[in-house]
Formats: C-alpha cells, sequence, structure tokens
C-alpha cells in the first residue's frame, strides 16, 4: 500500500537503501513518516498561539456536580468552543447536558433528570501563556426533563409528576484554563441565572476537565 | 474608553441603584413587634417568640392569629409575613391577624417530624402539646386574641408544611385555617399519607381551609402536594382549599411567593 501511494519513494529508496527487500523498504517508509510527523508536531508546540492571541481557539471538555444541591442536581457534561476576536476578547459556543437517573431511598422516590443547554457566548479573558482565565456572558435555550415516581404508589392517586420545559437560558461562566502545551487543565463554574426569581436554586455547577489547542 | 467616562457609567448604575432602593415599601415599625422567649417542659427546648400586633392594634377588639413556623427564616421572616398580612387586610377590608413567629432555630426535625427517622426526631406530638398548652395560652393571656380554633391560622413550609397536615390530620381541633407550603409528605415513605387515610372517616365532617402551595420545580414535593389536594377534593366536602403549583421556582425561592397567594386566600375567605 505504502509503494502505491509513493511511487517516487519507491524508486529512489532502492537507491538509498541499495536494497530490493519489500518489506524492508516498507518497514524503512514507515519509520521515516513516523520520525517526520513527530518532528512536525514538536515544531507546532512552539508556535501554538497564547491565550491572547487573536489565533487562539479551544475545545474545553469538562465534567463536574451540582453547587446548591450536588447529591439531586444532575451531573453536568461541558463542551465549550472558543475563539478570539481580538486578544482577550472572544466568543464562544456552549453546550452542556446534566444527566441524574436515581433511586433515593430518603424520598422512596425514582427520578430522571435532563437539563441540556445550548447556547453562545461572549466576553473577555486574562492572562496569557500558561494561565488564562475568563468570564463570558452565555445567552441561549434550555431544555429540561424531569420524571418521578414515588416507589410506593398504592399511596398515590397519580404516581408520577412529569415536568418538560423549553426555556430561555441566561448564564455567567468562569472558565479557567492551565497549561501551555496542545493539552491543558480546564475548569468551569457556571452560573445559571434564568429564572431570575429562581437564582438561588438555579443549576449552578462547578466542573474540572481537559482543553485543547488548534 | 477614558477614565471619566468609565466614571459617569459607574456613577449612572449607582444612582439606579438608590433610585429603586428608595421605592421600597415600608418596613414594619419595630414598635408593633415584641419578643420573648419561652421554655417548653413538653419539648424540653427553648424557642423565641415574635408576636408581630397590627398597626391600629386596639385591646378594646380581639383579633385572629397567624402562627408562623420557621419564623426566622430569611425568607419567611415574621416580618415579612407581617407586612402580607397587612396589605391583604386592606386589600379585602378585612381585620388585621397578629402574627406570632416561632423560632425553629435547634430542634426544627425533631419538632416537626411524627416518626423517628434518619432525617427527624419524631417529636411532633410534643411540639403539638408545646402549642397547644404552653405558647398558645400564653399568647392568649398577653393580648386581645380570639380564643377558638377558627380564629386561628398555622404556616408551614417543607418540613413545617408537613407538620401542619399533621395538624390537620390528629389535631384538627387546634387550627381551622392551615397554609402548607411545598409540604414533605414524601417523609419516611409517605407517613402522614398513610395517616389521612387511617383517620380519613372521623375527620370527613372537618370545614377548614385549607392552601397548599408548592413549586414546580420541586417534583417530589409536588407529588404529595398533588396527592393532599386531591385528597382533599375527593374526601373532605365541607373544606374550602386551594392548590397552586407557582412556575419555575423550586423549593426555598416558592416559599415567600407562595405565602402571599396563600394569605391572599385565606383573607379573602375568612
Amino acid at each position: 500500500m505504502l509503494n502505491r501511494l509513493s511511487p517516487t519513494l519507491n524508486k529512489v529508496l532502492p537507491i538509498i537503501m541499495k536494497t530490493n527487500n519489500a518489506f524492508m523498504l516498507r518497514l524503512f517508509t514507515l519509520i521515516t513518516t513516523i520520525l517526520v510527523v513527530s518532528n512536525l508536531t514538536i515544531k507546532a508546540q512552539d508556535t501554538l498561539p497564547s491565550y491572547q492571541s487573536k489565533a487562539f481557539k479551544s475545545l474545553d471538555l469538562n465534567c463536574g456536580i451540582g453547587i446548591y444541591s450536588p447529591t439531586y442536581a444532575p451531573v453536568p457534561l461541558t463542551l465549550v468552543y472558543q475563539q478570539n476576536i481580538k486578544p482577550g476578547f472572544s466568543w464562544l459556543v456552549f453546550s452542556q447536558l446534566g444527566l441524574r437517573f436515581k433511586t433515593d431511598p430518603y424520598l422512596n422516590m425514582r427520578y430522571k433528570t435532563i437539563n441540556w443547554i445550548e447556547g453562545g457566548g461572549i466576553g473577555a479573558s486574562f492572562g496569557k501563556k500558561i494561565f488564562n482565565i475568563g468570564v463570558h456572558a452565555i445567552v441561549g435555550g434550555r431544555f429540561y426533563f424531569s420524571e418521578y415516581t414515588a416507589r410506593n404508589s398504592d399511596l398515590y392517586n397519580k404516581p408520577t409528576v412529569i415536568t418538560k420545559k423549553l426555556m430561555p437560558e441566561l448564564g455567567l461562566l468562569l472558565n479557567m484554563k492551565v497549561g501551555k502545551k496542545k493539552i491543558y487543565f480546564s475548569s468551569q463554574l457556571y452560573a445559571s441565572l434564568y429564572p431570575f426569581k429562581n437564582i438561588l436554586e438555579n443549576f449552578h455547577n462547578f466542573s474540572l476537565g481537559i482543553g485543547y489547542k488548534f | 474608553m477614558t477614565t471619566i467616562r468609565k466614571l459617569l457609567i459607574f456613577a449612572c448604575f449607582i444612582e439606579v441603584f438608590l433610585f429603586f432602593n428608595s421605592c421600597k415599601k415600608d418596613d414594619i415599625n419595630p414598635e408593633q413587634i415584641k419578643q420573648f422567649s419561652i421554655h417548653s417542659d413538653n419539648t424540653g427546648s427553648d424557642y423565641t417568640v415574635w408576636v408581630v400586633l397590627p398597626k391600629d392594634y386596639n385591646p378594646d377588639f380581639t383579633y385572629e392569629t397567624a402562627y408562623l413556623l420557621d419564623a426566622q427564616a430569611n425568607y419567611l421572616r415574621y416580618d415579612k409575613i407581617a407586612k402580607i398580612t397587612e396589605e391583604q387586610s386592606l386589600k379585602y377590608n378585612k381585620q388585621n391577624v397578629i402574627v406570632v413567629g416561632i423560632s425553629s432555630e435547634n430542634d426544627r426535625d425533631r419538632d416537626f417530624t411524627p416518626s423517628n427517622t434518619e432525617l427527624g426526631g419524631g417529636g411532633s406530638e410534643g411540639y403539638s402539646k408545646f402549642l397547644e398548652f404552653e405558647l398558645i395560652p400564653k399568647i392568649e393571656s398577653d393580648y386581645r386574641v380570639d380564643t377558638t380554633a377558627k380564629s386561628r391560622l398555622i404556616i408551614g413550609h417543607s418540613l413545617g408544611g408537613l407538620f401542619a397536615c399533621n395538624l390537620f390530620i390528629n389535631h384538627s381541633h387546634l387550627f381551622h385555617n392551615y397554609l402548607m407550603l411545598s409540604p414533605s409528605l414524601w417523609y419516611d415513605n409517605g407517613l402522614l399519607l398513610q395517616y389521612e387515610s387511617d383517620f380519613r372517616a372521623q375527620n370527613a365532617t372537618i370545614n377548614n381551609l385549607v392552601f397548599v402551595g408548592c413549586g414546580e420545580l420541586e417534583e417530589s414535593i409536588v407529588l404529595g402536594a398533588q396527592e393532599w389536594d386531591y385528597r382533599l377534593s375527593t374526601f373532605y366536602p365541607n373544606c374550602i382549599h386551594s392548590f397552586y403549583k407557582l412556575l419555575n421556582r423550586s423549593h426555598v425561592e416558592s416559599a415567600f411567593p407562595n405565602a402571599e397567594q396563600g394569605l391572599a386566600y385565606y383573607y379573602e375567605n375568612k
């Protein structure tokens, strides 16, 4: 297969290797390719854009815990794509899926909760090379679903309550990045501001994970 | 952006904040609030009690009373509730009530629960006796209050709501009017729901006023509150009752708005 991909190499290599052994030629080609690619990669580390540069783009994946009611709130999994508009100022795409499926012995209920947020954000960040902290306002939409079922259903006329809501989302994201390589450590604090009158008990969460610089 | 422009924007924010702050309604006059501490032999605990008298309190008249549990909690504090009763009494042109706020800082889980579990001490019988034989008689001796059960309202939230449900089933002679806010009817595998079934026959003719309120986003509470409302509708034809589910609110954030709603219902129907 390597021979078909590089006919030129096929003509040149025997002259270099002074051998016509096909297996050896293939092995030599593979090793050379690996060395060239890794060398290019190492050079790319030195030329990675800093957090403040206009060329900065990243993707963060985080998993966390609810703040107000950690044992009941959905467990959030967050994906954030961030791109600088100008140094220190960026926009981002925010996706968060929170799930919790549990049978609670104290409530004597089984419940499922899904909290899914999609939004875009804009904000500022501080910190150049190793450390960066960003504050972004997020605007978008949220889908919330929950189903609670009493295990002692004989006591209830209707033993199940289902809540399904599609609502606007407004939030604040505090995003911290640590590391100067392509892959860095990421942590996030997300404050869900809507509904405003339920702000104390909204699904705020804290999460940890990794990020990748493009 | 220049420094002067930033300062001007900041000053605008301060002005807007002060403007909205100045539009705040007047609070209850501190002279209307009487505070004392009472020891209960029935529970062995001490309780701080706040008595908020109506603005126009006159010892020549007798007043109805509203007993508020968890009265020290910021989201349901005695002076905030007294403010609502004042507004509602003006709105419905009815005599205002004396609000009696009872603190629950120390032994709430014991006092409000009907059975001994990991989550509560099962001391509601002792607390009921504290109300019946210690606190209510003291209020009736110190202030000009109506001494009939028909004149008393109990307001409880969460475990306090559970206690109010317990009073409805087992001590309906004490209070005629109930505001059950987000009652924790899940407690001990729905024990109060079981009690209600057991004592339904002897309570079937009671004609109390009951308001049940909860928040849409406290689903475990909604399950019990809906069930309670169903039972009131089906098995207590003489009770007047209302069920209210506040949209987009959870457990704590639904307490005060539901108290407002419940007090409006109470004043409208008393």
